[in-house]
């Protein structure tokens, strides 16, 4: 017969030596846990900095825009949609709408087609690239407040230089930034003269990234020049280009930097865009709620287009 | 150099006065460009009397200062002690509560309000205007004037100063025949309040208005004249007027290249008979605004400061908005950097005037001043009508069709504000 006490002593011994080794079990599930989903964790940082500052904001935005907020006069009532009705029956907001895809369209094109030719240009290896490639680079450290002032003394109508070097060869001055007609597309020479450098740069490493082997290959089989750029270095050069597409897409949509400073949205409201409209309402009336709501729209705009075609591209990389 | 005498002898007097006093930092949010100059300069003599007080100046271009200063107010933090205000934010900010009424702060430290204040600037710090609880006290004494070519207008025997805007227009057909090198017509043609604001005196002289009781005027008959004559003007003004902003106006006026300009605003151009920066040295002159159906009725765009009813040094904030308005202040300011005074003796002091001749002028014209609509939504109907008018100036509407489509929409924006 065992005694009771030296039952109990084994019994509870048993308990301990048990619970010790399922703790260790356990730990090891958790650490193997921890481990296998380290990946997870290091996002929890970047995760709540992106609820905090991206998430919520955009949460709250949504809520303020179903309200009339009036920031001076303190006033927030519920409106549900009417915020949202008002402006589609804005015609000033349609029209900034229609005048920031304008730009978006002409902007990004030009820049991307521009800055594939000079970065084709660059990998040429030319002399006085080492030199150029800096140069050219320039407009897009310059801050775009001192673009603007020099590039509405180039427009001036009198004494502008455009106009004057017109003069000199016979011609007659142009208006640049008072003639409706023409306006956003000289704000756009602006946007393309400081932005162009850019894709020059994510072109230009695309393609230096692309092996000599394939072009020598192409040589012996007889390929021309116009070949080998067909078939070798657009294609390989398909994602920097729709990368490119996209950076300057996202970036032009957001215009309003440039407007403001070189027209104000005229001459009328030829320039007037989504972001200088939403501008206007929220921080020249402060009727926070309506420019809530149409600063939502921009983003689901933006949102969209830029998810649409950020699946396709990736998407096609995959395949 | 006089002044400078008086100046000294208040700082040592007032000086000793403050020795061994509690340190006290004040923070004043003000506009930038000559007003900060002008500004500093009065931190700088005050700091002379008043050695225990710090003052902050932060300096903010016009948008910048109006969100800063909105933002400050509602929110209520109590961070700054002065605010400067342009006079079209008063019906916004005051009736809300925002400011401290001055009124018993003067009858708290034995003081009253200088009676030689410019009457229609200092009502302009009063809610309800004209004569409600005063706010503000006004510290720019900014008017528009009408500018002209004294040497053109004799060399081609144009009666001057031209009385009537109908004058004006005979002087401008006359001037753009047999001076081609010269642009007849200057003003700030920009969408917005540009546009609004240069028009506003032939609007004034033809007996209009803007908002009349609470009500859109754009519709009137009185307008559409008014707005025609504007319009017939910009056809002797330079092809891009329509860009014109104050900067491009200055430039064009103190090259010689225009001959008339529809307003000018003495705080642009105290340089005026400077030979470093100005080619009409002693061509120009300023003087109160043509009439019409009514006599000369300039736009006035005072600048006001004003204590935050939050702020924590109510007592040294006030101390300091008295320094800033007395009649030495103002001189050294004036004389210094150019400042307009709001007092009216200043303007009459032959030490001034013999700096800027046009000050007689000035005066007439702030006592005959005229201010912007007294509404609180007036930054929405000055870009609505800005908007409308920049289409009709740009040939995209006629006149009427613009006034029409303004009216419309100041219309819904007036109803809006009243709901």
């Amino acid at each position: 017969m065992v005694p009771e006490g030296a039952r109990v002593q084994r019994s509870l011994g048993f308990f301990f030596r048990e619970a010790i080794v399922r703790l260790g079990r356990g730990c090891n599930v958790l650490r193997l846990t921890f481990e296998r989903s380290i990946h997870l964790w290091l996002l929890v940082p970047a995760g709540l900095l992106f609820l905090m500052f991206t998430v919520f904001p955009l949460i709250y935005n949504g809520y303020i825009s179903l309200h009339h907020f009036q920031f001076i006069r303190r006033i927030f009532n519920f409106v549900g949609a009417r915020n949202y009705i008002r402006l589609f029956q804005d015609g000033l907001f349609l029209s900034s709408i229609g005048n920031t895809l304008r730009f978006v369209a002409l902007a990004t094109a030009t820049e991307v087609v521009l800055g594939t030719g000079l970065a084709l240009l660059f990998n040429a290896r030319l002399r006085g690239r080492r030199i150029m490639l800096p140069l050219v680079t320039l407009p897009m450290m310059f801050p775009t407040m001192v673009v603007c002032a020099v590039w509405v003394m180039l427009y001036d109508f009198e004494f502008g230089f455009l106009n004057n070097f017109l003069r000199f060869l016979g011609f007659s001055p142009i208006q640049w930034l008072s003639d409706p007609k023409i306006a956003m597309e000289s704000i756009v020479l602006v946007d393309i003269w400081q932005w162009t450098p850019f894709v020059l740069l994510v072109i230009l490493a695309g393609l230096q990234s692309i092996p000599d082997y394939l072009y020598e290959a192409a040589q012996l089989d007889g390929a021309n020049g116009f070949q080998m750029f067909r078939h070798i270095t657009l294609p390989l050069l398909s994602f920097q280009i729709k990368l490119a597409i996209l950076l300057r897409l996202i970036d032009t949509f957001r215009i309003f930097d440039k407007v403001y400073a070189m027209t104000g949205g005229g001459p009328g409201y030829a320039t007037e865009t989504i972001s200088l409209y939403i501008y206007r309402e929220g921080f020249r009336y402060f009727n926070l709620g309506y420019a809530a709501a149409a600063s939502l729209v921009m983003v689901f705009l933006v949102l969209g287009i830029s998810i649409l075609y950020a699946r396709r591209m990736w998407k096609e990389l995959r395949v | 150099m006089r002044h400078w005498i008086l100046i000294s002898a208040v700082v040592v007097f007032l000086g000793c006065l403050v020795v061994g006093a509690e340190p006290v930092r004040l923070v004043f949010m003000g506009r930038d460009g000559p007003y900060e100059a002008a500004m500093k300069l009065a931190i700088s003599l005050y700091k002379m009397v008043k050695p225990h007080v710090t003052i902050e100046y932060l300096g903010l271009p016009w948008a910048g200062l109006r969100e800063k200063i909105t933002i400050e107010l509602v929110e209520g933090r109590g961070d700054f002690d002065l605010v400067v205000l342009d006079d079209p934010w008063t019906p916004e900010f005051l009736p809300a509560g925002f400011l401290e009424p001055l009124e018993p702060w003067f009858a708290k430290t034995g003081k009253v309000v200088d009676p030689d204040f410019i009457p229609t600037a200092l009502a302009l710090g009063r809610w309800p205007y004209p004569d409600g609880t005063l706010y503000a006290l006004p510290i720019v004494g900014n008017v528009q004037l009408f500018a002209y070519r004294r040497d053109l207008f004799e060399k081609h025997g144009l009666k001057h100063p031209p009385e009537t805007w109908s004058e004006v227009l005979v002087a401008a057909r006359v001037l753009a025949e047999k001076e081609p090198d010269i642009f007849p017509v200057v003003f700030r043609g920009a969408k917005g309040h540009d546009i609004v604001v240069s028009f506003l005196p032939i609007l004034f002289a033809y007996g209009g208005n803007i908002i009349v009781n609470g009500k859109s005027g754009v519709d009137s008959p009185e307008f559409l004249q008014a707005f025609k004559v504007y319009l017939e003007l910009a056809r002797y003004a330079p092809g891009d007027v329509s860009v014109y902003r104050a900067a491009r106006l200055r430039e064009v006026l103190l090259s010689g290249k225009a001959a008339m300009a529809l307003e000018v605003w003495p705080a642009w151009i105290p340089e005026l008979d400077d030979p470093k920066v100005s080619m009409v040295v002693h061509k120009v002159e300023l003087v109160p605004h043509p009439g019409q159906v009514v006599k000369t009725a300039p736009m006035l765009g005072i600048w006001l400061l004003g204590i935050p009813a939050t702020s924590k040094n109510k007592a040294e904030a006030f101390d300091f908005l008295l320094f800033v308005t007395s009649p030495e202040i103002q001189k050294v300011m004036a004389l210094h950097v150019g400042n307009p005074p709001t007092l009216m003796s200043l303007y009459k002091d032959p030490e001034l005037i013999a700096r800027y001749r046009w000050y007689p002028a000035q005066l007439e014209a702030l006592l005959a001043g005229v201010p912007r609509p007294r509404v609180p939504v007036w930054s929405r109907v000055e870009d609505i009508l800005g908007g409308y008018m920049h289409e009709a100036l740009i040939g995209l509407r006629t006149p009427e069709d613009a006034v029409r489509a303004a009216h419309e929409a100041i219309v819904a924006v007036l109803e809006e504000e009243r709901r």
